[in-house]
């Protein structure tokens, strides 16, 4: 393969393209969504009536001999 | 102290650039496992394998795109200067200031560059991927991530824990703690934890949100909330540990973790495909790939904003005010209308620079 000398045009083509570039390297840190308590979860440990309804459904799974997934 | 200079090439060239690139692949939750538990001398040799594969890769690239390299001019300067009869002041050629700034800094610039871009992307990729969880040899050392996160349920051997259309809210840790030969029992929802410093699979400490602590009363171990808002857990004597998680439906695929999935895919490709559109490669005879690099530059930027729109028509979903909707007719129409206007803007504009 040729070595191709860029000139000032492609340099202006390869500076628009790398800022692209970062924008949706930056676009892949924000849909990281390696959390442990995920958006609707932040939203319900906030709110004390909701917390109730998930520490009785939690109690009752416990209680409850049979292993039951809990969902909210 | 004698500091060979064989040695500074090495620390340069392919030894810094391992570290970097291995400090940034640990990001975040993993941070702890670039030197964890490690001397100095492993930190050293692990970096080696990264640094050279990074190196032989970068010297590729960027003697065949950007600007061919002279070994042979680099290396005879290296024997002028380890040699003691030479006066590099007398010697002909290119003056070494004039080498190093014009060739060896742009090299070394562009190899600590891709080195922290492949650092920063290659980890959170095998983690939003899912490679890690798939594959036991990309998984990261913190064992605990996975477990509060619910992550475990995609490994091979934990696969029929797994249940289909269900999403993790947040996690309820039951923590035993043994302390002066009495065990304590904490429970309550996970919401951070730390890690040994210099052991990134045991357990420090876990931060609990409504957290409660059992007594026994009349016999029966009764749940006593703890006031404030976060409990430290100190786990240094931790006994077990029980987790519960918390789900909600996931019943509509646009709340599931697909569409994010979908655009972290199209993002990639849209970044893997601009040294297409920089570098010609001549292996390739094509017509359309040769009479593009015969275009201008603007018509080149033009091509390159049709190519990722020919690309987006095939993504589904669609980002509105924070949440994913599928496209819709209107949305088609109006890509398909600025494929049209961009063709024919191409094939306006004067077709050679």
């Amino acid at each position: 393969m040729d070595t191709k000398k860029n000139d000032t045009t492609e340099t202006w083509l390869a500076i628009i393209l790398g800022v692209l570039a970062v924008l949706l390297v930056k676009s892949l840190f924000e849909n990281d969504d390696s959390k442990i308590v995920s958006k609707k979860g932040r939203k319900i440990l906030s709110d004390q009536e909701k917390m109730k309804e998930v520490n009785e459904k939690i109690s009752k799974s416990e209680k409850s001999d049979e292993h039951q997934e809990i969902f909210i | 102290m004698d500091i060979s200079l064989g040695f500074v090439l090495i620390l340069t060239l392919i030894l810094f650039p391992g570290l970097l690139f291995r400090r940034l692949y640990f990001y975040e939750e993993f941070s702890k496992q670039f030197n964890s538990g490690h001397n100095l001398v492993w930190l050293v040799a692990v970096s080696t394998v990264p640094g050279i594969l990074i190196l032989l890769s970068v010297y590729w690239f960027y003697s065949s795109y950007i600007t061919e390299i002279d070994l042979g001019e680099i290396i005879d300067k290296f024997k002028d200067i380890k040699n003691p009869d030479v006066r590099l002041k007398q010697t002909n050629g290119t003056p070494i200031h004039l080498l190093l700034k014009s060739k060896v800094a742009p090299f070394v610039g562009f190899l600590y560059l891709l080195s922290t871009l492949l650092g920063l992307i290659s980890g959170r990729f095998i983690r939003l991927s899912g490679l890690d969880t798939r594959f036991k040899l990309l998984r990261f050392k913190n064992y605990w991530f996975y477990l509060f996160n619910g992550y475990h349920t995609r490994f091979k051997k934990m696969k029929h824990m797994k249940e289909k259309n269900k999403k993790h809210v947040f996690t309820k840790a039951d923590i035993l703690i043994d302390s002066n030969s009495k065990t304590h029992l904490y429970s309550g929802i996970v919401v951070d934890y730390e890690l040994v410093s210099n052991d990134c699979t045991a357990l420090s400490k876990v931060m609990l949100q409504n957290a409660e602590r059992y007594s026994l009363k009349e016999g029966k171990r009764v749940p006593v909330g703890i006031p404030g808002k976060i409990l430290v857990v100190d786990c240094s004597n931790m006994k077990n540990i029980n987790l519960t998680y918390i789900y909600e439906e996931a019943k509509d695929i646009l709340k599931s973790k697909i569409p994010n999935k979908v655009e972290v895919i199209f993002g990639l490709i849209i970044v893997l495909l601009i040294p297409v559109f920089v570098f010609q490669a001549d292996a390739i005879k094509w017509w359309a790939y040769k009479s593009y690099f015969s275009l201008p530059w603007y018509s080149k930027v033009i091509a390159y904003f049709l190519t990722i729109q020919f690309i987006s028509l095939i993504n589904p979903f669609v980002k509105k005010r924070g949440e994913y909707q599928y496209v819709n007719w209107q949305s088609i129409l109006a890509k398909i209308f600025w494929v049209g206007l961009m063709i024919l803007l191409i094939w306006i504009l004067p077709k050679t620079s």
